[in-house]
């Protein structure tokens, strides 16, 4: 895909561990266009977090590139690839991660802090927005650890979405919310596919996954596009098994 | 950027109250103490150094007795022309100092005090002059007297108040003695130490005429002398102490040598506050472990947030910025209320020391000095024990931080781990163990807090246990309870039937003379100040010797038939490289003599000891032409008299040799005792203080690492408690990581006890007398002292652990 916005080229991640080399990603190729809306699906210890860990430049790959937006980001020196990450990435993590000792609309400030996109004297304002927009604009001076999981989660999505940018990824980001919770949260995800922003999720949500447009399968750390359906007749058992453990949790 | 720093920073700070107050409760106590310390010897230095002028102090101190050949006393101007006219003398001035009896006129009792005169008018004084604070100086015939500023708070005297004076000068036999009223017409201020024995509270001065006919005493009783320079000084006194004794009816009985530029007032208030100023920087020093435990906690704890942050676009320099800006925090939050403290704690502790440097703080002073090192240190202190955690923190990747397990994949595997596991303990024990040897780090600044803590505690009481040793060796010594020194010479004989007759409770009255010396060989110089060497003269062969001498070598002075036996301390014995059949050259009074060592004596400070008729004779006490004692030593029956009790004697035998026409001046022994160790004890308390400050400081760091390892375990208290483990178990655990630590710290500060008891005695210049030796009751106390205050330390967070149930830590979790 000539015109994509992000390009992977025969990614290879292979870890040292005691027992011996361990290849996780074994000649990843993938290209994904610019508003792509993108579900990666697989079982556990597949390498979906691995390639996620990649295309946010947490992570560096053993072997390949991944271009985002036209910027070799697994060549990028660590402090280009921070204010790379700060002003075209927002990351959506399973658990939250909020920063707990600072309020909400503080939170959503920070990555405008740390990148400097936004004039300091519109930052609280922009941050007020997009708490209004996902409906959490009342709990802007509570700190995080008073909220519920799906407003937790909607915090962390307003954060991701604070510096407007062109890829959103998100890590099991319904994982750890009800049922509702998560449809909300998917439906942001979606609205944002909608408007032009690139979204990258890993997810085990056969529900949700169904209205994803484009799926992936990471299976012993090789990729290939699917459908649900497809991947869950491979995976059934370890599907339900994450399906109790959410409801559990 | 700069918002969200400060607001995660204070978030930080504020969410964790208990933590934050207990850090920075350990900053407050460290600046409080810097700030304190350094501001009362500041305060105490400056107030010194304004009122002591170094081109004003005496070089060489003379105390003066007459001779009998002094029928008639030379003129006090042509005596002062002829010292002034020996080589290298720039200046010499003459007082009577000399002991007076006063009393207020609505009270019965006379009080006794020091009555100060110069020869030179007051207003003209060169060598350590009195300031006149009020009112005029006393102008001679017209019964006016100045009070000593001291005396006039002691006393609440104000210019135009009278004292009544008993007339000494007039006593005689079958005489009353005379009262007089006398008005004060001004108050001065002495900031110079004159002589060791005058207390200022009850010191008055009056016109050189005046103090004659008050005291009796015709000649002067001290000289002071300048010379061109301190070298000249000390080369020169033996000179000018053989020129008085031999060509004036005056005995110099002791000469003292003083460096100006090592002004031992201004040197004492300075190395005193100097180490204790340095013992709150160690304080302060110790709280910066507890902030390398803290800050390395929280980024421990906080290893996933540093990775979001660094996600959301956080630069190393941002993290940097974050966690050194909560031990900047931590340091504000100390720094603020222990300098707000310190200002006055400063001023009152140098108030409350000013009596025993010789000086008066009256109005409020502070130290800008130590307010800027108690800021700085302060904040200084705890961003520097923050570096490496922050560093370590900065460093973080993200990757690492979300997907950290806590714990190593080679835990449980080392030899230590193993050992642990076979231990033949309790598993709550095991654990304790176990838990101190996990975090090595940790335990490394918990247990140098603490160990420096044990080594300043047991070292400080090592220190003051050698004080004390010395201090009892001294006093043990002395075998008499007074001095008496009349103003005359008189027959010892006479004077002691005459108390042995009269007064009751007295055991014994002995001769004694007192003379310092040169010893030829032996610089008895000790930093700013030369002593001379002072030798006793005494009766050894009495029942009942005054002086009990501890030989290491030799026989006493009794066993001996040469009169020129004499007894030298180990110290000078070591210094000349003698011994026992060795000879020795003593000059002093414009006389020299070799003298035959018999014994060498452990007494601590050096010092002689001969036959009292033979130094009589060396020195020029004589009477008819025989030898006479310038002193008598009394001993009383009562066993261990207080100095109330002697006071009372004292009072009676003046009383009875006034009936007699006897003056005189007296020394309580007890008194003297109480005071030396009273002097002692407050500095004791103080340096204490200090060392229970750093204490403090090693038991909240304790407190913090075993609350922080509660914290960190709360999983683990969990489990033990769903699979039954009680209360007591879970405490244990905690507590014997506690006491573990506790006994570790003690063990490392043994060593260090004693090199700093070996610094802090270097640092306060003890003089040779001073003998550091190590008291086994040291280490005992500092295991006990440890173990209280880790059992202490730990207890809180040990309960707060136990009382933890398994709902409350999976709610948490």
């Amino acid at each position: 895909m000539a015109d994509a916005y992000i390009n992977i080229r025969n990614l290879f991640k292979i870890y040292q561990t005691p027992a011996g080399p361990l290849s996780v990603l074994r000649g990843i190729n993938l290209d994904i266009a610019k508003g792509d809306f993108v579900a990666l699906v697989g079982p556990s210890g597949s390498g979906k977090t691995t390639l996620l860990n990649m295309l946010t430049g947490i992570d560096t790959p053993t072997e390949g590139d991944i271009t985002v937006g036209g910027i070799n980001i697994t060549r990028a020196k660590p402090h280009k690839l921070t204010k790379w990450r700060a002003r075209n990435v927002g990351i959506v993590f399973q658990f939250f991660q909020l920063l707990p000792t600072i309020s909400v609309a503080d939170n959503v400030i920070a990555p405008m802090d740390f990148a400097n996109v936004w004039k300091s004297g519109e930052r609280r304002d922009h941050a007020l927005q997009l708490l209004e927009y996902f409906g959490i604009r009342d709990q802007a001076n509570k700190t995080p650890t008073m909220l519920s999981g799906g407003q937790q989660q909607r915090v962390a999505l307003a954060r991701a979405l604070a510096n407007n940018p062109p890829l959103v990824i998100g890590d099991e980001p319904t994982g750890n919310l009800d049922r509702m919770s998560a449809r909300n949260v998917f439906n942001a995800f979606r609205r944002l596919s909608e408007r032009g922003t690139t979204v990258i999720i890993v997810t085990h949500d056969r529900e949700l996954v169904k209205e994803v447009p484009k799926v992936y399968e990471i299976n012993d750390g090789l990729i290939g596009q699917t459908t649900l359906e497809a991947a869950a007749r491979r995976h059934t058992q370890e599907l339900l098994t994450l399906r109790h453990m959410q409801v559990l949790s | 950027m700069i918002k969200t720093r400060t607001r995660k920073i204070w978030g930080d700070i504020l969410s964790r109250k208990g933590r934050t107050a207990l850090v920075s409760f350990s900053i407050f106590i460290g600046v409080l103490g810097v700030v304190t310390l350094f501001s009362m010897g500041d305060i105490l230095v400056s107030r010194l150094e304004q009122d002591i002028q170094e081109d004003k102090l005496a070089m060489t101190k003379l105390g003066l007795t007459t001779s009998e050949r002094a029928t008639e006393l030379p003129d006090a101007r042509d005596f002062l022309t002829m010292v002034e006219a020996q080589p290298g003398v720039a200046k010499a001035e003459g007082q009577i100092i000399s002991q007076f009896y006063f009393r207020e006129p609505d009270s019965d009792d006379f009080d006794q005090g020091s009555l100060i005169a110069y020869f030179t008018p007051l207003t003209e004084v060169e060598l350590e002059p009195p300031q006149l604070i009020e009112g005029d100086y006393p102008v001679s015939g017209t019964k006016q007297l100045a009070v000593e500023r001291r005396m006039a708070d002691t006393y609440d005297l104000k210019v135009g108040d009278t004292l009544v004076l008993r007339m000494v000068s007039q006593a005689g036999e079958g005489l009353s003695i005379p009262e007089e009223n006398w008005t004060v017409s001004g108050i001065v201020f002495q900031p110079y130490a004159i002589v060791d024995n005058v207390n200022m509270s009850t010191t008055i001065f009056t016109t050189f005429e005046d103090a004659q006919y008050i005291s009796g005493i015709t000649g002067f009783t001290t000289l002071f002398v300048r010379y061109t320079d301190f070298a000249t000084a000390q080369a020169e006194v033996s000179n000018l102490t053989g020129v008085i004794a031999g060509d004036t009816p005056h005995i110099p009985y002791y000469s003292l040598v003083f460096d100006p530029e090592q002004n031992v007032q201004i040197g004492e208030a300075a190395n005193i506050s100097s180490v204790l100023g340095l013992l709150g920087i160690v304080a302060l020093v110790v709280s910066g472990f507890l902030v390398v435990n803290v800050v390395n906690s929280i980024v421990v704890e906080q290893k996933r947030q540093i990775g979001v942050m660094k996600s959301l676009g956080a630069s190393g320099w941002d993290n940097v910025v974050i966690y050194a800006g909560i031990a900047l925090g931590y340091g504000l939050l100390g720094v603020v209320p222990g300098v707000l403290l310190g200002i006055p704690a400063g001023f009152f502790a140098a108030k409350g020391m000013a009596s025993n440097m010789n000086t008066v703080i009256d109005k409020f002073e502070f130290s800008p000095s130590s307010i800027i090192m108690g800021i700085l240190i302060g904040l200084a202190v705890p961003i520097l024990a923050a570096l490496i955690p922050v560093y370590n923190g900065s460093r973080v990747k993200i990757l690492d931080a979300m997907t950290d397990l806590g714990i190593d994949s080679s835990y449980g595997k080392g030899f230590l781990a193993r050992l642990i596991k076979r231990l033949p303990l309790p598993a709550t024990v095991r654990q304790g163990i176990s838990n101190v040897s996990q975090k090595k780090g940790r335990l490394a600044f918990t247990m140098l807090t603490l160990a420096i803590a044990a080594g300043a505690f047991m070292g400080i009481f090592a220190l003051f246990s050698s004080i004390d040793s010395v201090l009892n060796k001294t006093f043990d010594t002395y075998n008499v309870e007074i001095l008496i020194q009349p103003d005359q010479q008189q027959d010892f004989n006479t004077v002691r039937q005459l108390i042995e007759d009269n007064i009751e409770g007295i055991q014994f009255v002995q001769p004694h003379n007192g003379l310092s010396v040169e010893v030829e060989g032996y610089d008895s110089a000790e930093g700013g100040a030369d002593y001379g060497v002072s030798v006793e003269g005494y009766d050894p062969d009495a029942p009942d010797s005054v002086f009990v001498l501890d030989l290491q070598d030799g026989v006493q002075l009794s066993e001996s038939d040469n009169p020129n036996s004499i007894i030298i301390t180990a110290g000078i014995a070591d210094a000349l490289k003698k011994g026992v059949g060795d000879s020795v050259v003593i000059t002093g009074a414009g006389n020299s003599r070799e003298m035959t060592i018999v014994g060498i004596s452990t007494f601590p400070f050096n010092s002689l000891w001969v036959r009292w008729d033979v130094l009589a004779e060396f020195g020029g006490y004589t009477l008819n032409g025989q030898p006479a004692a310038r002193n008598l030593l009394v001993k009383l029956d009562k066993e261990d008299p207080t100095a109330a009790e002697t006071a009372d004697v004292i009072e009676d035998i003046n009383e009875l040799l006034l009936a007699h026409g006897i003056t005189a001046t007296y020394g309580n022994f007890p008194e003297l005792i109480e005071e030396i160790t009273t002097l002692v004890r407050v500095f004791q308390i103080i340096f204490n203080i200090t060392a229970g400050l750093i204490a403090l400081v090693g038991a909240l760091g304790l407190l913090t690492a075993i609350s922080m390892s509660v914290f960190e375990r709360q999983k683990e208290i969990g489990v033990m408690r769903s699979i039954g483990a009680g209360s007591m178990a879970v405490a244990t655990q905690f507590l014997t990581e506690g006491l573990i630590v506790g006994v570790l710290a003690w063990s490392i500060g043994l060593p260090i006890s004693y090199g700093l008891s070996q610094l802090i005695a270097a640092a306060l210049e003890m003089g040779d007398a001073f003998k550091l030796t190590y008291p086994i009751l040291a280490p005992i106390v500092g295991i006990i002292g440890m173990l209280i205050i880790t059992a202490m330390a730990s207890l809180y967070p040990s309960i707060s652990a136990s009382r933890k149930t398994v709902s409350d830590i999976l709610r948490y979790q």
